[in-house]
């Protein structure tokens, strides 16, 4: 050992902590470029289950409703088309209903559907002081395609068909997954209960249809 | 052997002076802030405020210092400009095959902010100059705290109908949150909720988006902005005239294509500095 010269022992030195160095500039620049390279994200696993009782029953009568989604064409955010659902006597199950169809989407060729695809209702809730709480599943949030006025459609295509058909109510409040959300898709201020506004329908003649 | 250990040695040389320029030139490894910038999403800032919650927030809501002095002299009454482009990070906003809302944004917010600081001679702040993302109050506050005259939050727009080539220029319903304080309540109350700063200056923010609306609409041949209302959460808590200008429909090829391009942007940006002009002529210098 004491035969190997001594500038070859620094030299041996200096070639160890470069390599440690290098070693640790390297594994800085793999992680952040794992980082970067990102598996997509999964939506979580939603152990909610939907009911299956009736919405309603024989009995109820028929009940006329006006349900708003985007026109195909024009400027106007929301139009309106009449559709049929059953006077339950349960408030929610008339509102679940009202949501069922905006889910579905219009019958009309002029009109197209608000809410995006696989958005699940997951429940509603109604307080005492007359807002309803609409839970849907975040693929309302995830799928939806942005752009203010598109998540104005939808938000408004809810909040409008729910409280021009359910006088019982005044106010909606849209939950995502369960959760309160800043927005749904960037823009409109989902925190607070929203009111109807039928200025972005072109369809300004009342306030409520029963 | 000589030359064994004499190559050995140029070798060490060699690795130890490659090793000490890693050293000054990798903030990482000895913890500088030097050459951050191209890294900016990686560096968190070391406090960031309670109010938010992400690294890129803190950096937002921070004050900024303004910029030197405009060496031109202030040709109209706001002073100071926030623009505020739209989603970042991981919220890429509203897409269309190889373009991102967030990106647009982004672009047009920097070629606006150059035109107006060379036209109007103001000072002009991002809210995002980078890809960070940020709540809507983040980018408020940003307005708020540096006492700026005018935010302007920029958004690209996405429509089902692919014709559609509509844009509209937003301001907050004037009912928002009318459910917390109604407008017509005249008893005063110790706590006013946030969300109701938009109410001191909503009159002077719809007639900001009145003559952008009538500008745009002029100045870009077939393109359209309506004044539209709605609860736009960016807006709810400005003290100042606020407005959210939404352009063109991803969805729309022609939209799109108009969007990334640099002369289309160049007459956007020219256009809001003339309707900014419009909206606040010079102020008269007391003497």
């Amino acid at each position: 050992m004491s035969t190997i010269p001594r500038h070859l022992k620094i030299g041996l030195i200096l070639i160890v902590i470069a390599g440690v160095v290098s070693f640790g500039y390297f594994e800085n620049v793999v992680g952040r470029i794992r980082s970067m390279v990102r598996e997509p994200e999964k939506e979580a696993t939603n152990p909610f289950v939907a009911s299956t009782e009736p919405l309603f029953s024989s009995a109820d009568p028929p009940l006329a409703v006006k349900l708003f989604y985007p026109p195909a064409s024009g400027h106007s955010i929301l139009s309106s088309e009449q559709r049929t659902i059953f006077k339950s006597s349960e408030l929610t199950n008339r509102a679940k209903q009202l949501l069922k169809l905006i889910i579905d989407g219009p019958v009309s060729k002029e009109l197209l559907g608000a809410i995006p695809t696989d958005a699940k209702l997951q429940e509603v809730f109604v307080s005492k002081d007359g807002v309803l709480f609409v839970d849907f599943s975040s693929a309302i949030s995830v799928n939806h395609p942005g752009g203010m006025v598109n998540e104005q459609a939808t938000i408004y295509s809810i909040v409008d068909s729910l409280l021009y058909n359910l006088p019982e109510i005044h106010q909606v409040k849209i939950l995502i997954g369960g959760t309160e959300q800043e927005t749904l898709a960037g823009h409109c201020l989902l925190l607070l209960p929203l009111e109807m506004d039928l200025s972005i329908t072109g369809d300004e003649e009342g306030t409520h249809a029963n | 052997m000589k030359v064994i250990c004499a190559t050995t040695a140029w070798i060490a040389v060699l690795s130890a002076g490659f090793a000490v320029i890693l050293f000054l030139h990798v903030p990482e490894i000895h913890g500088s802030s030097r050459g951050v910038t191209a890294w900016t999403e990686a560096a968190p800032p070391p406090s960031p405020p309670a109010a938010v919650g992400t690294a890129g927030e803190a950096a937002a809501v921070k004050w900024q210092e303004p910029a030197a002095p405009p060496a031109k002299a202030i040709t109209t009454g706001v002073r100071v400009i926030v623009i505020d482009p739209g989603h970042g990070g991981i919220d890429a906003g509203a897409s269309t095959t190889g373009a991102l809302e967030k990106d647009i944004a982004l672009a047009i917010a920097r070629k606006l902010r150059t035109i107006l600081q060379n036209r109007l001679g103001a000072t002009v702040l991002l809210t995002r100059d980078s890809d960070v993302a940020l709540t809507s109050e983040a980018r408020t506050a940003v307005a708020n705290n540096n006492r700026a005259d005018l935010f302007i939050s920029l958004h690209v727009g996405y429509s089902a109908n692919k014709a559609e080539l509509g844009s509209s220029v937003y301001v907050i319903q004037d009912n928002f949150a009318a459910s917390i304080l109604p407008a017509t309540e005249k008893t005063p109350r110790l706590f006013q909720p946030w969300y109701l700063g938009y109410r001191t200056n909503r009159e002077s923010s719809v007639n900001a988006a009145s003559i952008l609306s009538k500008e745009l609409s002029k100045s870009l041949p077939g393109w359209s902005f309506p004044v539209r209302t709605g609860p736009v959460g960016v807006l709810a808590s400005t003290i100042m005239p606020a407005v959210l200008i939404e352009i063109g429909n991803l969805n729309n090829p022609a939209s799109a294509q108009a969007l990334l391009d640099d002369t289309f942007q160049s007459k956007f940006g020219a256009t809001v500095a003339d309707a900014i002009e419009r909206f606040a002529p010079p102020r008269q210098e007391s003497k």
